[in-house]
């Protein structure tokens, strides 16, 4: 079974919040780079299916050379065999908002795929777009939002969806299809440390997108360049007065609160 | 540019659903006609819907997809594209949630449409349309331009205020039947996992919510007596689900449920903004937490500084009622 | 902080961070009241490969040298030292017989815990603590097995251990009558009794062994007869280093919680960190943590082009586990009434340190190494 991972590059929360120019991308530390905390979920879940059913897990990464090879070589250390670094250095704003991205992601050069996994969302943009738009480009199905796999003896596998308000269940039996994993699926693993130094030696494929087989660069530019983000910042905070009672020093506190909310007709 | 016309498009004929996303374009768009695509496949919520929304919108297109009595995401994606494709740059709207997000990106991809999930403030600005979204979960602050030389598809958050929708338009309303073929699992089942009668996170106007502060699955079951008594829903932050005290559909926040009770009770929640992002649209929120200097409190309307767990005893026990 | 990590380091202790956010943190608090770690506590540790860091790839091991192993190691004390010991007192074990150079053995050994199993070393007896030449439990000759009787205690891993490297007399002639050897769990005869229940490093298992006609081939021996001292001896010098690096790990999450906690901390209307006196124990904090890191860097450095650290180990050992007592002390007291209790991280830190003073030999006996060393350096010719 051939199962391709998409995984994407992010700035870690922490360090992004502190340092607007690590989370524009306008400076790249290496170390600051982590593999897209939902897409761990997506790299458990390909894992498990290659361990279930044997075969071979390929992990796709679009981005900067330094960006990819930082977290291709994390998810092999997690147990992906495979690594393929798309570089998007000649496009600026290639991003989640555009639909360019999935046409681009489709195109990576990985033959009879059985699936085709993404994580939920992206940490850092907060779309969850790449799994419908590689779909899309694929003109195959797309099961969005998975939160329980079961695996069938027939290698079909039954899928619960979990939405906001809803869930759905089915038996799909179609292939390839396209799956988006939720980040409650499962519990990712962690790298262990002979995988880590194997994956350091290991060799990544590379390619530029205009290295990609069918691929017509003018058009994609086009359309991504339709989708940009001219701005990020930190949220202004709007400054609330809260009223503060002390159960430590003031045993009426859980009263004072009920008869406060009452007053205002809260409660 | 085809823009003239704003498409709202609606995967429930939930009436509620349709005003507030009428709210957004009139806020926003008050120029552009309106024009209502809806998957509904129940006849009297469509009924319910042509009533409540006469005058109220320039048109309305009910979309019939026959063979398809629950709203699949990849059906529902592909009948919309085959309604939008004959539309030179549409720009479509969407009320923000999970399974809208899915839906709209599922249209965006068939139309190599532009996509912005989640976004505030839209504003035209030349031949451009600029959204703002959250980024890293709430930490940063992001703002996308989209030329609107192509297409646009936006899942939009409710309005804070409310807008007084117009009530002189010629609705004119459609039937039309989508050819799109439905192909499902064999065993397809579709639940809805929250209903309007039971008392749940969506509805409940007071919802009660436990965190690691409680201590053990013993401490956070103590909410349950709470809720009773207070007519209020159970909710949990991530860390309580992850400990297995809770089941992950109370989950609230990034990963979980988003929810605009009138009065939020975060026991024992530190209140991380993966957290947060989930209950910005509560009207009053109450902070209990032992620690005085955690960040829920920047944000709560009320505090006690003292022990999460003492504190619902307190309440239990003086049967506080809503 | 003054060491410069290269990119792997970084990256490494990234790894354990991750592990020890994920696995460690959410328990140390039920662990350490419980006193010891669940059925199944290492065996994310294991396949991580966390036991086999240091072990060299010939025998399965990761092949990580001193130094980085013990960066890693100062990572995930920070999180639990206990936890830490455990896989420390594994491989340290594994080292001891991979020095003396049969490397039949060592494969031996390593493969049986290279799966996810520990081993211990034995040496202390009730009589025969800081006093090696003390150590009554014997081994005799039989044909091609020895027989082994008596009784360790203090044994770190004593129960959890599958095989043991250990300490018994083959002749009367003090410390030159100590040989080592590999002792496999399995054997007739082994008995784990008495669990410490101990003040602090309550994840880790420290158990009494008893050897009772314990039969084993006489291949197991380590080296020749009358080696066992010298075996003791080169696995106490890499476990003094490694403790020391546990301890720092300690050290540096008391200065953590503690500055975090005195930015936080408000009294008479702003926070303590703006008062001198606050200040001056950070500072004095930091100083020391940074001291004793460099000393441990140092002597793991020494350990990795293979120079004797048998004075340098000594001090390290002895100089950070005492100025740890301060720092773990000192973060009790900027805590406050908070300090002491449960619900906050630093009392445990506090009781988690002490024993460092005490175990690889006391500090006592190090300061006596030291003026050995000293004396002999001095020596005129």
């Amino acid at each position: 079974m051939n199962i391709v991972v998409y995984i994407k590059a992010v700035v870690d929360p922490d360090k992004a919040k502190n340092d607007l120019d690590l989370a524009k991308g306008t400076k790249e530390d290496k170390l600051a780079l982590i593999i897209n905390p939902y897409d761990k979920q997506a790299i458990e879940a390909a894992l498990q299916l290659k361990e279930k059913y044997t075969g071979k897990v390929t992990a796709v990464s679009l981005g900067s050379d330094l960006a990819t090879d930082k977290i291709l070589r994390d998810a092999l250390s997690l147990g992906v065999d495979e690594g393929i670094q798309i570089s998007n250095d000649d496009f600026e704003s290639l991003s989640s908002y555009s639909p360019a991205l999935g046409t681009v992601l489709a195109k990576a050069p990985v033959d009879d795929v059985d699936y085709y996994i993404t994580g939920r969302e992206a940490g850092d943009d907060n779309q969850s777009i790449t799994g419908a738009s590689i779909a899309a480009a694929l003109d195959v199905d797309f099961v969005d939002n998975v939160d329980e796999v079961e695996y069938n003896d027939d290698e079909t596998l039954t899928l619960t969806s979990r939405w906001d308000k809803s869930e759905l269940k089915g038996t799909y039996k179609q292939k390839p299809l396209v799956l988006s994993i939720k980040d409650t699926a499962n519990t990712p693993r962690l790298p262990s440390f002979k995988a880590k130094m194997q994956a350091k030696k290991a060799t990544l494929k590379h390619f530029k997108v205009s290295d990609l087989p069918d691929i017509d660069v003018a058009r994609i530019k086009a359309i991504a360049d339709r989708a940009t983000t001219i701005n990020l910042a930190k949220p202004e905070v709007a400054s609330k007065e809260t009223v503060l009672f002390n159960l430590n020093d003031d045993e009426n506190a859980v009263s004072e609160l009920v008869a406060d909310l009452k007053k205002h007709s809260i409660l | 540019m085809g823009q003239d016309t704003i498409y709202l498009v609606t995967t429930t004929g939930d009436t509620a659903d349709v005003e507030a996303l009428q709210a957004v374009a009139q806020a926003n768009f008050p120029e552009k006609q309106t024009r209502l695509v809806v998957f509904e496949s129940n006849a009297d919520k469509v009924e319910n819907l042509k009533t409540k929304t006469a005058n109220t919108v320039d048109a309305i297109d009910f979309l019939a997809i026959s063979g398809l009595d629950y709203p699949d995401p990849n059906v529902l994606g592909k009948a919309f594209v085959a309604y939008f494709k004959n539309v030179d740059t549409p720009l479509i709207l969407l009320n923000s949630s999970r399974f809208n997000n899915a839906v709209a990106a599922r249209i965006a991809a068939g139309l190599t449409a532009s996509i912005v999930t989640d976004i505030e403030q839209p504003t035209i600005d030349g031949t451009n349309l600029i959204v703002s979204k959250k980024g890293y979960s709430g930490e940063l602050k992001r703002q996308v331009q989209l030329d609107m030389n192509g297409g646009i598809v936006l899942t939009v958050n409710p309005l804070k205020d409310p807008v007084k929708l117009p009530t002189d338009k010629d609705t004119v309303v459609q039937n039309i039947a989508s050819e799109v073929v439905v192909t499902l699992p064999e065993d397809a089942t579709y639940t809805l996992t929250t209903n309007d009668q039971d008392l749940n996170l969506d509805n409940a106007e007071v919802v009660v919510a436990g965190g690691r502060g409680l201590k053990s699955e013993a401490g956070f079951k103590e909410l349950y007596q709470l809720g009773k008594i207070m007519n209020a829903a159970v909710g949990a932050s991530r860390p309580v689900v992850d400990s297995g005290w809770a089941d992950s559909s109370l989950m609230i926040g990034q990963s979980g449920k988003s929810i605009s009770p009138k009065v939020y009770f975060a026991f024992g929640i530190s209140g991380t903004v993966q957290h947060t992002i989930g209950i910005e649209n509560a009207k009053c929120i109450v902070a209990i937490n032992s620690d005085k200097d955690a960040p829920i409190f920047k944000l709560a309307d009320y505090g006690i500084i003292g022990d999460a767990k003492a504190v619902i005893q307190q309440l239990v026990t003086s049967k506080v009622s809503n | 902080m003054a060491l410069q990590y290269t990119e792997d380091q970084q990256e490494f202790i990234n790894m354990v961070k991750e592990f020890g956010e994920t696995e460690l943190k959410p328990h140390v608090k039920d662990w350490d009241e419980a006193g010891r770690c669940p059925e199944g506590a290492f065996d994310k540790a294991f396949d991580m490969g966390l036991h086999m860091l240091e072990v060299p790839e010939e025998y399965g091991g990761i092949g990580l040298n001193f130094e980085t192993t013990a960066m890693i190691f100062e990572e995930l004390a920070k999180y639990d030292a206990g936890y830490a010991i455990t896989l420390v007192s594994s491989f340290v074990a594994l080292r001891s017989v991979i020095l003396r150079g049969d490397k039949k053995l060592a494969k031996y050994f390593a493969d049986i815990i290279a799966p996810g199993k520990f081993a211990a070393f034995s040496l202390s007896e009730s009589n025969a603590g800081s006093d090696a030449g003390a150590v009554a439990a014997t081994a005799t000759k039989d044909g091609n097995e020895y027989v082994l009787n008596g009784e360790k205690t203090f044994v770190t891993n004593g129960n959890l251990a599958s095989i043991y490297v250990a300490i018994f007399r083959t002749s009367d002639d003090g410390n030159k009558g100590l040989s080592a050897f590999l002792v496999e769990r399995t054997r007739d005869g082994i008995t784990v009794g008495h669990h410490e229940d101990k003040m602090g490093l309550r994840l880790s298992d420290t158990s009494t062994v008893n050897f009772d006609n314990v039969r084993i081939p006489a291949d197991n021996l380590i080296g020749n007869e009358g080696d066992g001292f010298k075996v003791a001896l080169n696995s106490l010098n890499i476990s003094r280093a490694f403790v020391a690096t546990l301890a720092v790990g300690i050290m540096q999450r008391a200065l953590d919680e503690s500055v975090k906690y005195a930015k936080m901390r408000k009294q008479f209307g702003r926070p303590i960190i703006k008062f001198q006196s606050v200040q001056n124990m950070l500072a004095d904090m930091a100083t020391d943590v940074e001291a004793s890191r460099l000393m441990v860097n140092n002597t793991m450095k020494m350990m990795d082009n293979d120079l004797s650290v048998r004075k340098e180990g000594a001090m390290t050992k002895t100089f950070v586990s005492d100025v740890a007592q301060d720092v773990t002390s000192n973060a009790v007291q900027i805590f406050g009434g908070y300090g002491v209790s449960k619900e906050y991280p630093v009392e445990k830190l506090m009781r988690d340190v002490k024993v460092f003073q005490i175990f690889e030999g006391t500090n006592e006996i190090q300061r006596m190494t030291i003026a050995t060393e000293l004396n002999k350096e001095y020596e005129e010719d």
